[in-house]
Formats: structure tokens, C-alpha cells, sequence
């Protein structure tokens, strides 16, 4: 780990200046590398009203890999598992270093909007939204009611 | 290359891996967690929570025991603890094991009362003495479901934490100390709001009460350590700020005039007492540490850009200490090619480091656990489990005990005889050969440390303790510094100037350091350059195969 690549002080710079609507995402003071991100639920989604903490840490090698990402916050998503890790492709295989921290935690952003239970990380989750999906969606709002809301 | 958990598998890319032995955890996940055992119609259930054996009883009969509402018998999570706790210290093979222990305690603390459960226990059975003990209360942290603030309120008016309790003369050392490191764990996972709401007046007394010299060191270290992590959030650390500069002479002050203390506790204290002077809660009338530090016969230190980023180091670049979840890794400043070398290193907590040597291609993959040792490029020992580590294989040692504070780890690299050679308080191991088949030069001293672990360097300007009996040079003898190479500047002021810094127009659009100079064939897209370029397979705007790259200039 030499100095710190000026892409990613660009990048935090443009964040801090231009935040996207929705979403916090703060350096750590003592490590740079490291973001400190807050997703606020999409309406008309079942997560609404929700404020959902992450991790975000780009690898030494970053940009030529993805961030790494995972939710805090216990989320009820056919996406996201238990230990908050998120199934999403731009994270994994279809990753290009064209894209930067802002695209990524709109893609998150998208979707909590859009729910995908045919690429399922949480079987058990994806199984019920694909065969009760109104009780699925009941059970998001508990959660996020439960885990996402203060008070 | 070194060696990397399997990057493509969708289940577990996205986890933070933080700790030497979780390479092995995530094998396990990928198998077993995302299976059917985490669903939840399975939920935790009081029959199916597994008993290991209880090898040692740590809390006597009679003890003082903070009680909590029973969800499954306190003793049983006793149990999960001790035995994740000797999991630690056993566990050495990525393959073999599972940590059911890891599993059982992270079902149960999926609920409050659980996670509740858990703590206390961590709290009542972590002993004091097992040099693991203050990491695995951070692995079973990072591994549990994070606490809503109402939980850790409630877990901290549970054990009745108050200026009161601090300042009581006969408190049990142990459970004391594991409640710092517990809000040390809280206050690194909750940083924000959470943080600040639970960083109560009250909670905020206890740690700061802990702040003397007339204390035992080890409550007073972790004290300084949880202040420390409640202060990333920024109102948690004008808060603290303001109510140490309340007291007629400010606590850190003091105790960091143990840095040099021949105590290692002590030692340790003042060392996290004075990198939080430096980097945390700074007094304006304070020089800051780099500045005083006599450097004139110090011509080698550990290099302050070479190193992962939560590894903490002394004004004088020759001292570390880790205080993150994370495996931290650094490198020293010079290099040896050939010839024979010998640096010492003594060690101060006795827990889990990996030291000894590494090339430039050694990769410091933190935050996957993987450090010095841990690749083809770097040979490393580790005393505590005394292993000596190369390509990531443990290869175990009999003849001496584990290190202890205070003992003297020698480490020798004869380049022309290729051979290794490390030594404990002067009794030689068996030299090591294996790492001379693929790398004949470049080396540097290096190390890596677990959670909480710190030990000091001497490249030699001073005596070595325990000087191998064949011809050897010392880094010092040879190494050269300019006084700007000398300062290890905190690591606010070097992020600082790094953001003054301006981008130029034509740089890489990728990475924004060199000038972009390549355009990719046959799509066309430019704007990269060639470092970056040589880096990609595919375009970065459009995806199509790179078949060709043409340089702007020809």
C-alpha cells in the first residue's frame, strides 16, 4: 500500500461536494480507503423510510477491482444475506473500472428499488418473494421498521 | 501472486475478511452457512446449540456474575467462548476446521437478548491472562449481527457503568479490561449517530476514570483504546477532547511519558497515549512527536508509505502497533540484496505477529488476512502459535516456548548462503531455504500484527541483544535517510497534503496519477494510460476486447 491514488482523493472530493439524493457515503478520518455509507430506502419500495448503514473499502488494488460492499443494517432482501453481502453483478464479474463509488451505491440504491429473487443470495428470502410475495414485502417493512428505523 | 479467496465465487466476495484466520471461515460459509443452515425456519433453538466440553473453568465459584434474562443457559455460552477462544490459538490450517463455536454465539446474538448473552459472557469468561483473549472479543464482534443503540444502552446500564464503578478500589481486573475492549469493539461498529448516542455521560466517565497511572495497565490501555475508536466518529471526539482538556493537566499528557517504560504494559499505554496525542486529540500548544524526536542516529525505520493503513507507528519509525480487526502489515525502509543481515525486534504483547522478511511483491491483503509469510515473496515467524510461515504454510516449532513480552526474536537473512535464519532470545531455529528457489534479492525487514499487538525494532542503533555468531552487517551501519524521510508524519497530515494536491487535464481517467497516452484498439476509447492499459482486458467504456493499444504520441 504506497501513496494514496489520486482517484480515489478525486473521488471522495466529488462525493463530499456532489452527494447523490439519498445516499451519505464518509471517509473515515484515519483511513481513506474506507467509506462509511448511508442508503436511505427508495419510496413505493418496501424498504421506504428506512436508513440502511454499509461498508464500503477499496481494495489495494482498486480501481482495477470492485469496491467492497456489504450492508450493516439487517436488510430483508432476496439479495442480501445475513451477513449483508450483496448480490449484484457490477460487484463481481461485470465490473469495470469505469464505474466509480458513486454508480456502485446507485446500483445498491436500485436495487432495494427492484428486488431480483431469480439470482437469489438469500435462498430463503428469494423462495418466499417468489411464492408470497405480499407476505415477502410484509416482511421487509417489519424489518426495516425493526433494524432501520431509529426509534 | 498471492494466494486470494476465490474472487469469483458470488457468495462471499462481498465479505470483509479481518483476521489471520479468516480464510478458513469463509471456506466455511461458502459450503455450509449459505446452504440451508442459516434459514429460518432453522432458528436458533436451545436443543441444537452444540456443548463442547468445558476445559477450564476461568471464573470461580464464588465471583461476582452480572446476571441477564436467560434465553439459553448463560453457562452454555460460556462454553461457545472458551471454545472459540482456544479455536484462535489452535488454528493454523485453512482447510480443516469449522468454527461451529463462531456459528452457534452468531445465531444467538441475532437477538437482543442474545447479543446481550454474548457480550456478558465475552466480559465474565475472556481471561486476562491468554494473549488472544482481547481478538477474539473482536472476531466474535465482527462476526455478530451489529447491536441496535437501544441493546448497547441497555448492556452498559446492565453492568452499571459509571464514574463510580471505575473508581472502585477492589474491581475485578479482568472483567473490567474486557469491558473496555467490548466498547472498543461497539464504538468501531457503530460509528455515526449510534455512536454518539451511546457514548453517554456516564459511559464517557467510566473510560476517562481509567486514566491514570495508579491503575492497573491493561484497564487503562483498553480504556484509551475505546476512547480512541468512539473518537472516529467526529462529535464523539470534540466531546472527548473537551473533557480531557477539563482536567488540570490532561491525562494523555501523563501516561504518555511511559512510551519508553521498560513495563511492557506500560509501555504500550503510553505509546497508544501519545499516537493519540498525535493523531486524535491533539493540544494546540503540544508540538507533535515527530517533531522533538532525536532521529540522528536512526538511518532505517519502518516505512511510514509502505505499510497498511491502520497500522499505527512511534515518532521514531521503529516501534508498531495494530488496534484494528484487521491483519496490518509493514516494510522498513531499506533493502538488502546480498550479503548477511541480522535486525532484532523485541517483543511487547505476546499475541499474534508474523515478523521477519519481504520483497516488494509481497501484497499486503489486510483486510483478507493475509500478511508477512503469507506468499511466495516473504518468510516470516510467529511466536506465539510459533509457526514459521512461507506461501501462507505454517511449519510448527517444538524446541523453544511461545514468545513472551520482553523476549528478543533475531532474524537473520544470509543472501549468499540463502538461508534464513530466525532466533528467540539467541536459541536458533532451523534455518529456512525454500523462499531462495524463487527470490534471490529485494528483501526488507517486514512484519504483520493481529489486533493489538506491538513490538520494536533495532536495525541496529543500539546493541543487539543476542548477535548471531557468524559476519553479519547491520541495516543501520549502511541505510541512509533525508531528514524529510526521517519525519513519520501522523497520517491526518499526510491525507492532507495528498488532497492539496492538483490533478492535471490530460491525466488517466482511470487512475488520475500518470498522463493518459494509450487508445484501445478496435473501439477506439482513449483516455488511459499505460500502466492502467497494461492492467485491462477488456475496454473500461464499452467492454469490447482489446485486441491492440496505439500510443497517442506515434
Amino acid at each position: 500500500m504506497a501513496a494514496l491514488p489520486r482517484r480515489i482523493i478525486k473521488e471522495t472530493q466529488r462525493l463530499m461536494q456532489e452527494p447523490v439524493p439519498g445516499i451519505s457515503a464518509v471517509p473515515s478520518e484515519t483511513n481513506a480507503r474506507y467509506f462509511h455509507v448511508i442508503v436511505t430506502g427508495p419510496e413505493d419500495s418496501p424498504f421506504e423510510g428506512g436508513l440502511f448503514k454499509l461498508e464500503l473499502f477499496l481494495p489495494e488494488d482498486y480501481p482495477m477491482s470492485a469496491p467492497k460492499v456489504r450492508f450493516i443494517t439487517k436488510i430483508y432482501h432476496p439479495n442480501i444475506d445475513r451477513l449483508g453481502r450483496i448480490c449484484l453483478d457490477i460487484l463481481k464479474d461485470k465490473w469495470s473500472p469505469a464505474l466509480q463509488i458513486r454508480t456502485v451505491l446507485l446500483s445498491i440504491q436500485a436495487l432495494l428499488s427492484a428486488p431480483n429473487p431469480d439470482d437469489p443470495l438469500a435462498n430463503d428470502v428469494a423462495e418466499l418473494w417468489k411464492v408470497n410475495e405480499s407476505e415477502a414485502i410484509r416482511n421487509a417493512k417489519e424489518w426495516t421498521r425493526r433494524y432501520a428505523m431509529d426509534n | 501472486m498471492p494466494l486470494k479467496p476465490d474472487s469469483e465465487d458470488k457468495n462471499y466476495t462481498c465479505v470483509f475478511f479481518r483476521n489471520p484466520f479468516v480464510i478458513f471461515w469463509a471456506r466455511y460459509e461458502k459450503t455450509t452457512v449459505m446452504g440451508a443452515c442459516w434459514c429460518k425456519d432453522k432458528a436458533p433453538d436451545q436443543r441444537e446449540v452444540y456443548m463442547p466440553p468445558l476445559a477450564t473453568a476461568y471464573h470461580a465459584a464464588g465471583e461476582p456474575r452480572t446476571r441477564v434474562i436467560k434465553v439459553i443457559d448463560s453457562i452454555v455460552v460460556d462454553r461457545l467462548v472458551l471454545e472459540m477462544l482456544s479455536l484462535i490459538a489452535s488454528f493454523v490450517d485453512n482447510d480443516e476446521e469449522s468454527p461451529v463455536p463462531l456459528v452457534k454465539l452468531h445465531v444467538i446474538a441475532d437477538k437482543e437478548e442474545g447479543w446481550i448473552q454474548v457480550v456478558t459472557s465475552l466480559v465474565n469468561v475472556i481471561p486476562l491472562e491468554d494473549p488472544l483473549g482481547p481478538s477474539a472479543i473482536t472476531i466474535v464482534f465482527d462476526d455478530c449481527p451489529l447491536p441496535s443503540k437501544e441493546s448497547v444502552i441497555k448492556l452498559t446500564q446492565l453492568f452499571r457503568l459509571s464514574k463510580q464503578r471505575a473508581a472502585e478500589a477492589n474491581l475485578n481486573v479482568r472483567m473490567e479490561r474486557n469491558i473496555c475492549v467490548v466498547l472498543g469493539c461497539i464504538a468501531e461498529k457503530l460509528a455515526g449517530p449510534n455512536s454518539v448516542a451511546v457514548l453517554t455521560e456516564d459511559t464517557l466517565d467510566y473510560m476517562l476514570t481509567f486514566l491514570i497511572t495508579q491503575r492497573e495497565p491493561c484497564i487503562v490501555l483498553f480504556a484509551l483504546i475505546a476512547l480512541e475508536k468512539f473518537a472516529h466518529t467526529t462529535e464523539n471526539k470534540l466531546t472527548i477532547k473537551k473533557r480531557l482538556e477539563r482536567e488540570t493537566e490532561n491525562p494523555l499528557l501523563i501516561l504518555e511519558q511511559m512510551a519508553n517504560s521498560e513495563d511492557n504494559m506500560w509501555r504500550q499505554v503510553g505509546f497508544c497515549a501519545q499516537w493519540a496525542l498525535d493523531n486524535m486529540f491533539t493540544i494546540e500548544e503540544r508540538k507533535l512527536s515527530y517533531e522533538t524526536v532525536d532521529m540522528s542516529n536512526i538511518n532505517v525505520i519502518l516505512n511510514s508509505q509502505d505499510v497498511s493503513e491502520y497500522l499505527k507507528i512511534s515518532c521514531n519509525g521503529l516501534e508498531a502497533r495494530c488496534d484494528s480487526y484487521s491483519f496490518e502489515s509493514v516494510r522498513c525502509t531499506f533493502q538488502v540484496d546480498d550479503g548477511c543481515w541480522y535486525y532484532e525486534c523485541v517483543i511487547v504483547t505476546p499475541g499474534v505477529m508474523q515478523i521477519g522478511w519481504a520483497t516488494k511483491n509481497s501484497h499486503f491483503l489486510n483486510h483478507e488476512g493475509y500478511g508477512i509469510g503469507d506468499d511466495l515473496y516473504s518468510l516470516s515467524y510467529d511466536g506465539c502459535r510459533r509457526l514459521i510461515w512461507y506461501k501462507a504454510k505454517p511449519s510448527s516449532i517444538t524446541v523453544i516456548p511461545e514468545w513472551q513480552p520482553g523476549d528478543v526474536l533475531g532474524c537473520l537473512i544470509d543472501l549468499d548462503a540463502r538461508e534464513a535464519i530466525f532466533s528467540v532470545n539467541g536459541h536458533s531455529l532451523p534455518p529456512c531455504r525454500e523462499i531462495f528457489e524463487t527470490t534471490r534479492q529485494g528483501f526488507f525487514a517486514a512484519a504483520s500484527f493481529m489486533a493489538f499487538q506491538q513490538c520494536r525494532f533495532n536495525f541496529g542503533h543500539e546493541p543487539f541483544k543476542h548477535p548471531p555468531n557468524r559476519t553479519f552487517i547491520s541495516f543501520n551501519e549502511h541505510g541512509y535517510l533525508t531528514e524529510d524521510q526521517k519525519k513519520v508524519v501522523p497520517r491526518r497530515i499526510y491525507l492532507e497534503q495528498l488532497r492539496c494536491s492538483s490533478v492535471k487535464e490530460d491525466s488517466c481517467t482511470l487512475c488520475f496519477d500518470d498522463t493518459a497516452c494509450c487508445i484501445l484498439e478496435p473501439c477506439s476509447h482513449r483516455g488511459f494510460c499505460s500502466l492502467c492499459t497494461s492492467q485491462l482486458k477488456e475496454c473500461p467504456m464499452c467492454r469490447a476486447a482489446i485486441l491492440n493499444v496505439r500510443r497517442e504520441d506515434t
